[in-house]
């Protein structure tokens, strides 16, 4: 290495002074690896509090108000807007497989799958718009909007 | 609406069910976009080629402001008692420090590079 005033600097850490680039800094790094996956979590905490139960206390398996295919619902849904997004209109393109892609990935949390920087980058740009009217509705009846 | 059934079966629950008297949900989402926004905003804003004095003061002020929002709008992440209190997530502070060294962040991109990486991964 060639000594400069850059590490003589006190306490100079080579690997912290590397600029964090894009993709794996923020677009997989954070984004990617915890945005989404809190984002789900937290639907996934409203909708499934702990005493939001239909069982008695005590049992081995409580049976949730929410059931999992009410929560199933949920997902599809998220994964059915992602895949109906579409370049002429939206200016980006989300196929079913890739729809699909992030439901397994993020939803069913299987091992193995992963998204490329540039597949993340599609998610910045759509999910902010995707997540309103997921669980509630955003208007409850036109006349509300009159 | 999952959000309106919960709170109906809540409303809707007599003396002796498990229901009874629940607090009501709420829908997340407001404060689910605006993280999404505000991550939306900083990573438009961190790849601007040329940034002055005034854009990186803008870009570090939209640093603490995107690391405060995913404290303060999804603080348990998704479990993690050490909540967002780590590297990756800290080191969006640093993003005006690498830019006034380094300049322009795609002079630090590893894009090409990644999909360099992945051809030639594909060719094994």
């Amino acid at each position: 290495m060639v000594p400069n005033a850059y590490y003589e600097a006190r306490n100079f850490d080579f690997h912290q002074s590397c600029p964090r680039e894009e993709l794996h800094q923020f677009l997989i790094g954070l984004y990617g690896d915890y945005v989404i996956p809190s984002t789900l979590y937290e639907v996934e905490q409203v909708l499934r509090r702990p005493d939001l139960v239909l069982s008695k206390p005590g049992v081995k398996v409580p049976r949730y108000l929410v059931t999992n295919e009410m929560k199933a619902g949920v997902w599809a849904r998220l994964r059915d807007r992602l895949s109906s997004l579409d370049s002429s209109f939206s200016m980006v393109e989300v196929t079913v497989d890739y729809a699909t892609h992030f439901c397994d990935m993020y939803v069913d949390k299987q091992k193995g799958k992963h998204l490329s920087g540039e597949r993340v980058r599609i998610l910045l740009l759509a999910l902010p718009f995707l997540l309103r009217d997921l669980i509630a509705p955003e208007v409850l009846s036109i006349s509300q909007t009159i | 609406m999952q959000v309106r059934f919960v709170n109906d079966s809540i409303k809707a629950a007599v003396p002796g069910s498990p229901l009874y008297k629940l607090p009501l949900i709420t829908d997340p989402s407001e404060k689910l976009i605006e993280v999404h926004l505000a991550a939306l905003k900083w990573n438009m804003q961190q790849r601007r080629f040329g940034l002055t004095a005034e854009g990186v003061d803008k870009l570090h002020n939209m640093s603490v402001e995107l690391l405060e929002l995913l404290k303060e709008n999804m603080p348990e992440k998704t479990g993690e008692e050490s909540g967002w209190n780590f590297e990756k997530a800290h080191s969006i502070l640093h993003k005006v420090r690498e830019i006034v060294l380094f300049g322009w962040t795609e002079n630090f991109s590893t894009q090409v590079f990644n999909m360099l990486y992945s051809m030639l991964y594909n060719m094994l």
